[in-house]
């Protein structure tokens, strides 16, 4: 080989080492419990979502008016007294309620007990009282929004 | 270009206006008389009250009105005749609708005497298009019990749902690690009477497709082969998307749209379901889409007349500051901005812990019976469950083993009360808008290799690695048809310096918990020295990859580089060089910037073997919008080598 093909042929391999090689493979994140996804498909570092992101914002699918998510493929308990809508928000936003519960605050958490109607002034009593339950609250990691409310209902009354 | 200027000034020459009044007058009367002349008609008379609006629409010239070009997204195209940016044959009435803005009107008109149909009775015009109709009822005074009942419920259902009553303009911002999020982005939320802002709803606008091959999409999205659609989704999906996924920082613009402004924007969006138009990248894009809806809402906004062919997200965010919508702005980090910030509160003991509680080498009962002070067991626990969180989305670990190790950390984390509030440092970032603008214009003087020459620079978009920080990411550039022409006054020659097409540099410093690969990519022509001290154009695709450590003060980065030349100077036509680049960027003055670098690449060519090249390039920055550079640069190609001095003043906009 000549020195030019070399240096081709080293050219090319420091190309694809540089390129990170990522798999792409979205994992089924749908469900109930800690690690639920909104946005499964897009998951991923793949080169493919982030040149979606780069040339149209874009994203997969036709889901375009959406008043909720969150519940879909989750099965739900069938004597839930909550309203829709903190149902639908729990279960969207799993895994920032836990932390925020954990840690006794966070925007997460206000939003929960507003949707609650929790009133404002005894809500940081609250907060501490979760935060000190955490463990009655998220026992499994499985369990779904409704279950999750449930026991948030207990320390309220 | 000014906004809220009415288009054509020239329409309200006193002379026209008295015409324009006699003309009115008259068909007024002729209006009048018609209605006359129907009113025995009785049998018909649907029909004539019909006839009736559709006089009275015409004395008013409703088709031709400003709020019927907003609503239907009328422009002139080439010929000045309007045309619908829409392309969707759904979104009109009339089948001529996308460029017959009176047929439209006619239709949309008919349509409101139309009984609702059984089958399909979200089709009715008043469901579908509730923005018209509204609008064409309230202008032509018409009496909704005179109309046919209509009952809408999924348009009802999701009014209800909203309840819209302010607007937020919603800026997330390019990442600097991926090419992806390149200029930001922009989108609207619609804020209900909640105060958590998490559940306003994002609408969005957005090319939809199942294409999986990446290079595909980005052509056919550049050319606009994709759909455009708008969406409706809650903003706390988009929040975590670009926040926590797409670890971009965001940028809230609270407008001042009242609620009733707001309302009659909802109603347009509403009307845009499911509907499709063609995306393009630089132009017709999601910035330039969302302008509409802020017309539909405040029509005597005029920000869709685009005084540049192209729109970047930021520049829409400057649009609708000028014409002063914007009452406040809050900002939102970014999952890794959050990281960095908590990593930048740790000692050395602490960072060794957390690591050491990420890579399971300790269980996070440890860490709470350890002797950490209690915040710095806070401290560690949290970057834990950030940095596990962060993994997790980049699937790097399995569901059950993310839940796992998630509760073990709460767990513990829940038993140590409330962290110090700690606010995240963000006056290093700035808010974008305020930033320089995204154009470039620069002129200079120069010396290469004893020769004088003067130096013209144009760049569209967007930022440079020298050019000042402020509302940008520091250690990012993308250069976008950056051109640069050189005149020789002792040759009399004009000739071009270098064209790229694009040149992206991504620096990331890596940190503890996170430890990100920093790579640029540029392409474009070059005027390249030779081992013969000749010089010539080519063109280059000059890819590399590496790492960066540092924070936004001083950042040192190394990079390997290869390099394919184009040019018919090489033998084969083409020429492919190795080799790599080190760097330091830092800022020693807020308004001073300096980029130090040398770069060595071999290539197998008889006149090009080795190329070097050192150069310190230093920016001061003169306003915010104005800024000298100072470039040296010693180039070297085999034997030869030369030095190259540049001042330039820069002009943003």
């Amino acid at each position: 080989m000549d020195k030019k093909g070399l240096i081709a042929v080293a050219a090319i391999a420091a190309t694809l080492l540089a390129v990170p090689a990522f798999s792409g493979q979205a994992q089924n994140n749908t469900g109930c419990g800690l690690g639920t996804l909104l946005w499964e498909g897009k998951a991923d570092d793949s080169v493919i979502s982030q040149s979606l992101q780069a040339t149209t914002n874009g994203t997969f699918g036709n889901q375009t008016f959406g008043i909720t998510s969150g519940t879909l493929g989750c099965e739900q308990p069938a004597n839930i007294i909550k309203n829709d809508r903190s149902l639908a928000f729990t279960a969207d936003n799993m895994d920032l309620l836990a932390r925020d519960i954990a840690s006794g605050q966070g925007e997460t958490l206000y939003t929960l007990a507003e949707l609650m109607n929790f009133p404002t002034a005894d809500r940081p009593g609250l907060y501490a009282t979760l935060q000190a339950n955490f463990d009655q609250i998220f026992v499994t990691g499985e369990e779904t929004a409704g279950v999750v409310l449930d026991r948030i209902a207990v320390f309220t009354l | 270009m000014t906004f809220g200027n009415p288009p054509a000034t020239g329409w309200l020459h006193p002379g026209k206006l008295k015409r324009a009044g006699a003309l009115l007058s008259f068909l007024f009367l002729l209006a009048i008389s018609g209605l006359h002349l129907t009113t025995p008609c009785v049998s018909h008379a649907r029909d004539s009250g019909l006839d009736t609006f559709r006089r009275n629409a015409a004395v008013q010239g409703l088709a031709d009105s400003r709020y019927w070009q907003i609503l239907l997204h009328y422009k002139p195209n080439l010929f000045g005749k309007p045309v619908s940016l829409i392309d969707d044959p759904a979104f009109f009435l009339a089948e001529q609708g996308q460029s017959d803005p009176a047929a439209e009107f006619d239709a949309t008109l008919a349509g409101l005497w139309q009984p609702q149909d059984d089958r399909q009775p979200q089709r009715h015009v008043r469901c579908r298009f509730p923005a018209r109709s509204q609008w064409l009822i309230d202008s032509l005074e018409i009496d909704p019990d005179a109309l046919p009942p209509v009952s809408c419920e999924e348009l009802d259902k999701t009014l209800d749902h909203v309840k819209p009553r302010s607007a937020v303009l919603i800026f997330p911002g390019n990442h600097n690690n991926s090419p992806a999020s390149m200029f930001g982005h922009t989108l609207l939320s619609i804020e209900g009477p909640y105060r958590s802002r998490l559940l306003s709803y994002a609408v969005n606008y957005a090319a939809h497709t199942d294409e999986t091959n990446g290079f595909v999409y980005a052509v056919k999205g550049i050319f606009g082969l994709y759909p455009g659609y708008y969406s409706l989704l809650p903003y706390y999906a988009k929040v975590r998307e670009y926040n926590d996924l797409e670890r971009r920082d965001i940028w809230e613009y609270q407008l001042n749209l009242t609620s009733e402004e707001v309302r009659r924007m909802t109603l347009h969006i509403w009307e845009l379901r499911e509907i499709a138009s063609e995306y393009f990248f630089f132009d017709e894009n999601c910035s330039y889409n969302l302008l509409f809806l802020l017309e539909a809402g405040r029509p005597r906004l005029n920000l869709t007349d685009p005084c540049r062919p192209w729109v970047i997200p930021i520049d829409t965010v400057r649009i609708i500051e000028q014409a002063k919508l914007v009452e406040q702005v809050s900002y939102r980090p970014s999952k890794a901005t959050r990281i960095e910030a908590l990593a930048g509160q740790m000692d050395r003991r602490e960072t060794d812990t957390a690591l050491a509680l990420i890579d399971n080498r300790i269980t996070a009962e440890q860490v709470l019976q350890s002797d950490l002070p209690r915040q710095g067991k806070i401290r560690i626990l949290d970057v834990a469950a950030e940095t596990l969180e962060f993994r997790y989305y980049r699937q790097e670990i399995e569901r059950n083993a993310f839940r796992k190790a998630s509760l073990a950390l709460l767990r513990n984390r829940s038993q140590l009360g409330l962290a110090e509030q700690v606010e995240v440092e963000i006056a290093a970032a700035g808010r974008p808008d305020l930033g320089h603008g995204s154009n470039r214009f620069a002129l200079g003087v120069g010396r290469r290799a004893g020769n004088w020459y003067q130096e013209l620079r144009l760049r569209p978009a967007y930022h440079n690695l020298i050019d000042a920080d402020h509302g940008y990411l520091p250690g990012s550039q993308i250069d976008f048809a950056n051109l640069v022409l050189r005149y020789s006054p002792q040759r009399n020659k004009l000739h071009l310096q270098r064209f790229d097409l694009i040149n992206i540099v991504s620096l990331t410093p890596r940190h503890a918990f996170y430890k990100p690969v920093s790579w640029k990519v540029t392409t474009g022509f070059d005027r390249l020295l030779f081992g013969d001290r000749s010089e010539h154009l080519i063109y280059r695709l000059n890819p590399g990859g590496g790492v960066t450590w540092g924070d936004q003060r001083l950042m040192a980065y190394g990079l390997m580089e290869t390099d394919l030349l184009l040019g018919g100077r090489f033998d084969d036509s083409f020429a492919l060089g190795l080799g790599g680049s080190v760097g330091l960027l830092t800022n020693p003055l807020p308004d001073w910037k300096i980029h130090l670098s040398g770069r060595q690449l071999w290539y197998a060519e008889h006149d090009l073997e080795r190329a070097m090249e050192l150069s310190v390039k230093q920016s001061w920055q003169l306003t915010a919008n104005t800024s000298l550079i100072l470039e040296l640069a010693r180039l070297r190609s085999n034997a030869q080598s030369l030095t190259d001095t540049t001042l330039l003043f820069n002009l943003y906009w």
